[in-house]
C-alpha cells in the first residue's frame, strides 16, 4: 500500500478532449485510475493559475489537453492557449517549477486511444519523478513558517 | 532643463493643453512627480538624473483621465510606457504631447506617435548589465537551485504591491490579487502565496512590459522581480518576433496567435 501512486489532474476542454476521453471508456479501454479530470468550456479557459492551484493542492502531475489546431470549437481559443502555455512554460522553467511534470496534447474526440497512451504514460513519468514534494511543502508547511 | 521649461510654458500659454505632467523639487533632496496647469507655475518644473520614476503611470489616473489634453516629460521609459497604453487602447494621441527627452537629458523637442516610435528604436531599454547577468547566472542553475533561489528572494516580500502600483502597465481597475471568491493569490505574504503572486504578475505582464525597472526600484525590500518581465520580454521577441513599447499600433504577443506557434512540446 506504500507504493506511491500519482495524483494527476487533467484539464480538458470539452469539445474534443472530454469527448475523446469519453470514447476511451465507451471502448472499454483501460487506463491509470490516477487521472481527475475538470473540464472546461475551451483550452483558452484554462488559467495557468488553475495548473498551479492543482499542484499546490496536492497534484504531482498536471495534463492540459484540447482540440488539435484548426479544429476549436471557438475557432482559436486553442490558438491563443498554445502561446500561453509557451510563455507559461518558460516562466516555469526559469521559476524551478518542475515542468516535466506538465504535459500538454491535443486529443480529439476521436482519439481514445491517444487520450489512455497520454494518461498513462504520463502516470508513468510521475511516478519515475515521485511525488511533487517542494511544491507541496511551499503549500502547506511553508504557510505556516 | 530650459527648452523643457520652455516648451512647457508655451504649450500651456497657448491653451494647447490644460496640464503638464513633469517633475518638482520634493522634501529632502527629492525630486518628485507634480502636475502644473499654468504657465507661472512651470518655474518649478524640473528634470534632472533623478528624474527617473517613470511617470507614465499618472496617465491612468482620474487626473490625466478627466483632463482634455496634457504633456508629458518623457523619457524614453516615458516614451516606451505611452506608446504601449496607446497600443492597449488606454490613450489617444490627440490628447497628449510628448516633451522626448533622451536617456542623457537631452530634450528632443515635442514628439508625435510617428516620432516617438523612431524615438524609441533609437534609445536603449532600461536593461542594465547586471539584470543580464542575473538572468544568465539563474538560468544556469539546476531546476531545485532555481526554484529555491526564487523561494529565497521572494520570502522578504511583504505583499505592499508598491511593484504594481508603481508600473505603466498594471493599470487594471480589479486586479486578480484583489478576488477573494475564488481567492486566487493568498492574502499572506508566506512563500506561497509570495511565489503565485509573482508568477502571476509576470504573466500578466508578459510581452507587455517596456522593462523600464520601476517595480523593482519602488520594491522596499529590493526584490529582483523585474528580472522575471525582462526574460519573458526576450522569450516574447525571439519566439515571437514582438516587441512592446515601440509601436503605437500593435497587439500584444498574448493577445494574438499565428498558425505556425511552435508546438513541439505539445503531445
Ligand atoms: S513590469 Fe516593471 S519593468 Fe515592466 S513595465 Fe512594469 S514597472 Fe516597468
Ligand atoms: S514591491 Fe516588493 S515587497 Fe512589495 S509586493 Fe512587490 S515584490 Fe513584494
Amino acid at each position: 500500500m506504500s507504493e506511491f501512486e500519482p495524483k494527476i489532474v487533467a484539464f480538458v476542454c470539452n469539445w474534443c478532449t472530454y469527448a475523446g476521453a469519453d470514447l476511451t471508456g465507451t471502448s472499454r479501454i483501460k487506463y491509470a485510475t490516477n487521472v481527475r479530470i475538470v473540464r472546461f468550456p475551451c483550452t483558452g479557459r484554462i488559467d495557468y493559475m488553475l495548473l498551479t492551484k492543482a499542484f499546490a493542492s496536492g497534484a504531482d502531475g498536471i495534463i492540459v489537453s484540447g482540440c488539435h489546431p484548426n479544429d476549436c470549437h471557438y475557432t482559436s481559443g486553442n490558438f491563443h492557449a498554445r502561446r500561453r502555455w509557451m510563455v507559461f512554460k518558460k516562466l516555469c522553467d526559469f521559476m524551478g517549477i518542475d515542468t516535466r511534470r506538465i504535459v500538454f496534447s491535443w486529443v480529439s474526440a476521436a482519439e481514445g486511444v491517444k487520450w489512455a497512451d497520454i494518461v498513462n504514460t504520463t502516470v508513468e513519468e510521475v511516478r519515475k519523478l515521485g511525488p511533487y514534494e517542494s511544491y507541496h511543502k511551499l503549500s502547506t508547511q511553508d504557510i505556516l513558517a | 532643463m530650459e527648452d523643457i521649461k520652455k516648451l512647457a510654458r508655451e504649450l500651456l500659454a497657448d491653451n494647447k493643453v490644460q496640464l503638464v505632467l513633469g517633475f518638482e523639487n520634493g522634501t529632502a533632496n527629492r525630486v518628485r512627480p507634480a502636475f502644473f496647469t499654468t504657465p507661472e507655475a512651470v518655474d518649478k518644473l524640473i528634470y534632472n538624473e533623478f528624474c527617473i520614476q517613470n511617470i507614465a503611470l499618472y496617465l491612468k489616473k482620474d487626473i490625466c483621465q478627466h483632463a482634455a489634453s496634457l504633456a508629458i516629460t518623457a523619457n524614453p521609459n516615458v516614451v516606451r510606457s505611452i506608446l504601449q497604453l496607446a497600443a492597449e487602447n488606454q490613450i489617444k494621441e490627440e490628447k497628449i504631447k510628448i516633451i522626448g527627452i533622451t536617456h542623457e537629458g537631452k530634450c528632443v523637442g515635442l514628439l508625435d506617435f510617428k516620432a516617438a516610435e523612431e524615438f524609441s528604436k533609437t534609445q536603449p531599454k532600461g536593461l542594465k548589465d547586471e539584470d543580464k547577468a542575473l538572468i544568465e547566472k539563474i538560468q544556469a542553475m539546476s531546476l531545485e537551485e532555481k526554484f529555491d533561489y526564487w523561494v529565497e528572494a521572494f520570502s522578504p516580500c511583504i505583499k505592499c504591491y508598491a511593484c504594481r502600483a508603481s508600473c505603466p502597465m498594471c493599470y487594471c481597475g480589479k486586479c486578480n490579487v484583489e478576488s477573494n471568491n475564488p481567492q486566487w493569490i493568498p492574502v499572506a505574504p508566506h512563500k506561497y502565496g509570495n511565489m503565485e503572486w509573482h508568477m502571476m504578475r509576470a504573466m500578466h505582464l508578459a510581452g507587455r512590459c517596456i522593462n523600464c525597472g520601476e517595480c523593482n526600484r519602488s520594491c522596499p525590500v529590493d526584490i529582483p522581480l523585474n528580472i522575471l518581465s525582462y526574460m519573458l520580454s526576450d522569450f516574447v521577441l525571439e519566439e515571437f518576433e514582438s516587441e512592446a513599447g515601440l509601436s503605437a499600433v500593435f497587439t500584444p504577443a498574448l493577445s494574438s496567435y499565428t498558425m505556425v506557434d511552435k508546438e513541439n512540446f505539445i503531445k
